[in-house]
């Protein structure tokens, strides 16, 4: 899709919105008679009938307003910026078996690193998209405009089948915080600001084989078939137990995975082990074992503790290799999880009021580097809808023979969800 | 003859108080029944209330036995589309922002449920108040102009349940559970739960306003409003699903 082609379906979703926010409510809901369930109990299996006679909208929009200040305080110099975040997400009900998905994110981007970082406006539209559906908008000497459509698709679903064609999140992760069976978009810790993720250009079939077991074939466009994901997956529940297979080709490896959510007595147990074999260009890429384990538990007053450990099979501790990056997130792919060979992570949350709560993260690098990301955060709950967040990342490395702190930020949220 | 009959209405009567009489669980069961249906679908608004704010939440709910439920929250839009599944001991938990179905860990079922005065386990239910407990008759008194029986419900030693004892209001006519008293391990009162607003809703009068009340913490209470009911509506285990959770709305 060319840029007026993006303009226009940006266009589109903006003047929906409008007439959504300021249209009353009722007018756009056509109701349905609430009775009439399905008598036959073949028919009531996958209860198909139950959700289509009790809702009531055709159409259905959401989204939230945010706005971020960020405070990046290096050894020589404080930056300050700000971002004002907008998502839509709309959804249109187009009759019981096909709903149309079109999401939007609208962001302004004003400050010091907008004004001082050479191709900031290239630099915030990274991803992994085939399509580009976003544009830049108009753009100053410090600010800049950008949107960006990350969902759009049709979704089309009878019985037991569901096909999503268009830009979808197709989320494959099962544990808590690094996911190597997440094949298309990997999630990355350091992105906080964005838990939508980007989406895939991409078709996936599924069909649903029972209330925890489906089986699934998805791939992603792409002109370089090199850059084609191209994967299946099987889920089941057994003994209490939620588990997936994987196989196909991610990019330029081979892949075969396997993942698990279950309980060791109270406490939650979940794990993900990808296995990537390169069919090309073995110079660069070698074969790599990546495998998360996380345990979690929830004590009665609130008080979360979540333990995790990720295992890179390539990954090293040598000087000389970056660390972490926090720049090329959209780009992540679950192969670059992380630099380092092993990753440990201990959360540890709590709610010193119902709304308030806060938290600290701590990721260690075992090593000669002794890597450390410490990831504090306070969550207010000011209004029902809206959040005040505080927020810090730092990261201590080992820089040119120096143990430092590579990054310092503090982040201050307002969140307003409608 | 009439002495024959006289005697017949006697025994009648006094079998069938007996039977009742003694029966403390087969009360408890049919007031359960009776709540919850075999399945439901129910329409409610929960508000957590404070001395110094309140916060509202609406959810739909599906249920079937005590052994599937699955909660959808359509209010406030912060939380919307936020679905809860059980399905006997295992609980998902479907974020619809990143589009994920994450497992919950049993140990979270003794949480408050998104800040209410009120746990996981209250909410979906994972102990039985029929099998987990032993049930006597303890007293007798009138609540909201019923006749109620007060039955003691003490845990059965293996029970996956917190409380040390419970105190249930049943009325004696129609089975409506109209007061619940919770206890600690140690005999102290946790939790009231006070029953109101007996009304029609879903072809049965019950009562349609609940209100827990944490008895240690003044002002603190979770108001519990159901707007609409629906009873044996026809729905299978395998509507609570993986499926449905992203379906529902």
């Amino acid at each position: 899709m060319g840029p007026l082609g993006t303009k226009l379906l940006l266009s589109f979703l903006l003047a929906v919105s409008f007439f959504h926010l300021f249209a009353q409510k009722d007018s756009l809901e056509s109701h349905v008679d609430p009775k009439g369930y399905a008598n036959d109990p073949g028919q009531a299996v996958t209860g198909q009938d139950e959700i289509n006679n009790t809702s009531s909208k055709k159409s259905q929009l959401n989204g939230y307003l945010k706005n971020m200040v960020t405070l990046n305080i290096t050894n020589d110099s404080v930056t300050l910026d700000n971002l004002i975040h907008n998502r839509l997400n709309y959804r249109w009900f187009y009759n019981e078996n096909l709903t149309i998905y079109l999401e939007v994110r609208n962001r302004l981007f004003a400050g010091d690193l907008v004004r001082t970082v050479p191709g900031y406006d290239d630099a915030v539209d990274l991803n992994n998209d085939y399509l580009d559906l976003s544009v830049q908008g108009p753009e100053g000497r410090s600010w800049l405009l950008q949107s960006m459509i990350d969902r759009a698709f049709l979704e089309w679903y009878t019985g037991d089948w569901e096909v999503r064609i268009g830009r979808q999140r197709i989320n494959w992760g099962m544990n808590l915080v690094w996911n190597p069976n997440d094949l298309f978009n990997a999630y990355s810790f350091f992105d906080f600001d964005y838990e939508e993720r980007p989406g895939s250009d991409a078709i996936r079939i599924k069909r649903y084989t029972g209330f925890a077991s489906s089986i699934e074939v998805a791939g992603n466009i792409h002109d370089d078939f090199d850059e084609v994901v191209l994967a299946g997956m099987w889920k089941i529940n057994k003994w209490g137990y939620d588990l997936q297979f994987l196989a196909g080709k991610a990019r330029e490896d081979i892949t075969i995975g396997l993942g698990w959510a279950g309980n060791l007595k109270d406490a939650g147990f979940k794990g993900e082990v990808t296995w990537f074999y390169p069919y090309t260009n073995s110079d660069r890429l070698s074969p790599t074992l990546l495998s998360s384990i996380s345990i979690d538990y929830s004590f009665e007053n609130s008080l979360y503790l979540q333990g995790s450990v990720l295992f890179n099979s390539v990954g090293s501790d040598a000087e000389f290799l970056d660390g972490l990056s926090f720049s090329n997130t959209g780009q992540l792919t679950a192969r670059d999880l992380s630099p380092f060979e092993y990753s440990t992570l201990l959360q540890v949350n709590y709610a010193f009021h119902p709304l308030v709560s806060g938290g600290l993260s701590t990721i260690y690098y075992p090593g000669r580097r002794n890597a450390l990301f410490l990831n504090p955060g306070f969550t207010f709950s000011v209004k029902p809808n809206i959040d005040l967040d505080f927020i810090g990342q730092v990261y201590f490395d080992k820089l040119a023979g120096e143990y430092q702190a590579l990054a310092r930020l503090i982040y201050t949220r307002v969140k307003w969800s409608f | 003859m009439r002495d024959i009959l006289f005697v017949t209405t006697f025994l009648t009567a006094f079998l069938a108080g007996e039977v009742l009489g003694q029966d403390a669980r087969e009360i408890v069961r049919r007031a359960d029944e009776k709540r919850r249906g075999n399945t439901a679908r129910t329409t409610m608004t929960i508000t957590i209330i404070r001395p110094t704010w309140s916060r509202e939440m609406e959810v739909k709910t599906w249920s079937k036995d005590t052994d599937y439920s699955l909660i959808l929250i359509t209010s406030p839009a912060r939380d919307k589309g936020t679905v809860f599944l059980k399905r006997k001991k295992e609980i998902w938990n479907w974020v619809p922002s990143i589009e994920r179905n994450i497992k919950l860990p049993p140990s979270m079922m003794m949480q408050s449920w998104m800040g209410s005065d009120f746990t996981n386990d209250d909410l979906i239910k994972e102990s039985s108040i029929i099998d987990d407990y032993t049930h006597r008759f303890v007293g007798d008194s009138v609540i909201l102009g019923r006749e109620t029986h007060k039955i003691e419900l003490i845990p059965k030693p293996e029970a996956p349940v917190v409380w040390g004892k419970v105190y249930s209001w049943i009325s004696k006519e129609d089975y409506l559970e109209l007061r619940t008293e919770l206890y600690d391990e140690d005999g102290y009162l946790v939790n009231e739960v006070v029953f109101g607003d007996i009304r029609s809703l879903g072809g049965r009068m019950l009562p349609t306003k609940m209100e827990y009340i944490p008895a240690d913490q003044q002002g603190n209470k979770t108001l519990v409003e159901y707007h609409e009911v629906e009873y044996d509506i026809p729905i299978m285990a395998s509507f609570f699903s993986m499926q449905n959770m992203k379906r529902v709305k």
